[in-house]
């Protein structure tokens, strides 16, 4: 994948982004959705980045173009926490200072960043009846109510 | 597609929102702080070393209560203040305050009220609110009446409020089963019909002690685990208890229960197989499996955490940010293993008592 055009940074979404790391490998839950997410190891090792401040453009180029992990593959994997709401793209300069053992473990990694995503929380929390509510006529009345 | 203005619009109604379910919550609570020393029915629990004062306004609850927690009167820390619990019903108080709104959703509740230095839940299938606020050392749980509690409530009554008033940052409760052997014990942890209960009920007929096999209290000293009891009952169905070779019609065992299960106190089934305190010095990850023998391989401290946390998280409400911190906790301090379990209940727990006496096969 071609880099001339300089790729967008990513940082974590919001405060209810929450993560901790076991051994090198993190589960992120996300409080405002009840959403896990269980990252392997290389994943984990982006994620890890990321939330130093690498830039997104530093980590694409470490990874080069070849192998299981190349730029290509890190862009996706960015995209796929951007869409589940982990991250955010972001205007603030990214740290270019990559540590060496990264590089090393982009390098030999023999398969792309996976994440497993988990819901079990979710139908707990996502009821929300403020998008029930009919704005016009104004909160309590429900839409159902206000037709 | 939403414009900016709708956006901020709805933003101020979530605000809004925000403010009514805050104003609802603490007049609830002055209510409760007024009403507290007439209220009917009290009981006093020690729960994670913390003295928990129960107020009932129906004397009912208070009976539900007593046969769910164990009676541990501890002697509390002089400088600890007792925490009040009120668990109130409109029925028998019908000037509680009432939400006469639209039922906010639980991530409402818990945010607007986080937001504020509460916490709070809101079960909207029963219409019960749990409030508590650590400043006034004071919870509550209102409900419309007593027999609108939910069918589970009565196998761990007002479980949210005394989550939240006996937690801190190194204590909590967790859901897991346990099992353990001269003071030395182990979690059982995982999603619901892995084989935690059965695997509990099968190591204490085997001799093995446990803390609880659904709900035990955790403490986190630095690098050390330790688990206690705090109820009474554990739970199993008529199939689990004759593949067990127990029949269900002793009087040890009362139901069947709303998920046809028999709850019976497992200290009297097996007297001496409730312990005081555990030091846990693994996690297992129970699998059942058509094996002859029972057998036990490393888990990941990731597989351990998702093992242990969505059921948590799902059972114990309203304080994820920090229950979430608090198992990791749990997991950076103690090993995990799969346990793939074998056919044989007896052998099984044998398994089980050789790997807490010797360590990982």
């Amino acid at each position: 994948m071609s880099l001339d055009s300089k790729p967008v940074n990513h940082v974590v979404a919001s405060s209810d982004i929450v993560s901790e790391e076991f051994d090198g490998e993190f589960v992120v839950l996300d409080l405002s959705c009840g959403k896990y997410f269980s990252m392997d190891e290389t994943a984990s090792a982006i994620w890890r980045a990321i939330v130093a401040g690498i830039s997104t453009q530093s980590l694409a180029e470490a990874a080069g173009t070849e192998g299981a992990v190349n730029s290509a593959s890190i862009l996706e994997f960015l995209e796929k926490l951007v869409g589940f709401g982990c991250l955010t793209p972001s205007d603030a300069p990214g740290s270019t200072s990559i540590d060496s053992a990264l590089i090393q473990l982009l390098a030999t990694s023999d398969k792309p960043p996976t994440v497993e995503v988990f819901d079990d929380l979710a139908d707990l929390i996502m009821a929300d009846p403020i998008h029930d509510v009919e704005e016009a006529s104004g909160w309590p009345v429900r839409k159902t109510e206000a037709a | 597609m939403a414009s900016a203005q709708d956006g901020s619009s709805l933003s101020a109604l979530r605000e809004r929102y925000a403010t009514k379910i805050f104003d609802f919550c603490q007049t609830v609570l002055d209510f409760a702080d007024q009403k507290f020393g007439i209220l009917p029915a009290k009981l006093t629990f020690n729960v994670s070393g913390k003295s928990l004062r129960f107020g009932f306004s129906s004397p009912d609850y208070a009976d539900l209560c007593a046969r769910a927690y164990l009676p541990e009167f501890v002697q509390q820390n002089s400088s600890d203040r007792q925490i009040r619990l009120a668990i109130l019903d409109k029925v028998s108080l019908p000037d509680l305050p009432i939400w006469s709104a639209a039922s906010p959703g639980m991530g409402n509740v818990v945010a607007a009220l986080a937001e504020r230095d509460l916490r709070g839940a809101f079960d909207p299938d029963h219409f019960i609110w749990y409030i508590y606020d650590a400043r006034r050392a004071l919870g509550v749980q209102v409900m419309p009446s007593f027999d609108s509690r939910p069918a589970w409530e009565a196998s761990f009554p007002v479980r949210l409020l005394v989550h939240w008033s006996a937690r801190s940052s190194t204590r909590g409760m967790i859901h897991a089963g346990t099992l353990g052997l001269n003071g030395s014990g182990v979690f059982l942890a995982g999603a619901g019909g892995a084989g935690k209960s059965g695997t509990t009920l099968s190591g204490i007929i085997n001799g093995l002690q446990s803390a609880g096999d659904d709900y035990v209290a955790i403490e986190v000293i630095g690098d050390r685990v330790e688990a206690r009891p705090m109820l009474r009952l554990m739970k199993q169905d008529a199939t689990g208890l004759h593949r067990l070779g127990l029949g269900s019609t002793s009087r040890v065992f009362e139901g069947p229960n709303w998920q046809e299960k028999f709850e019976f106190d497992f200290d009297k089934l097996k007297p001496g197989s409730r312990t005081d305190q555990l030091a846990m010095k693994a996690i297992l990850i129970p699998q059942i499996s058509k094996a002859q023998t029972s057998s036990f391989r490393p888990a990941s401290g990731r597989e351990a955490m998702m093992a242990l946390a969505p059921s948590c998280l799902y059972q114990l409400s309203g304080s994820w940010k920090e229950d979430f911190s608090l198992l990791a906790s749990v997991v950076r301090a103690v090993p995990a293993f799969h346990l793939a379990l074998s056919e044989n209940p007896t052998e099984i727990a044998h398994a089980i008592r050789a790997f807490i006496e010797k360590g990982a096969p």
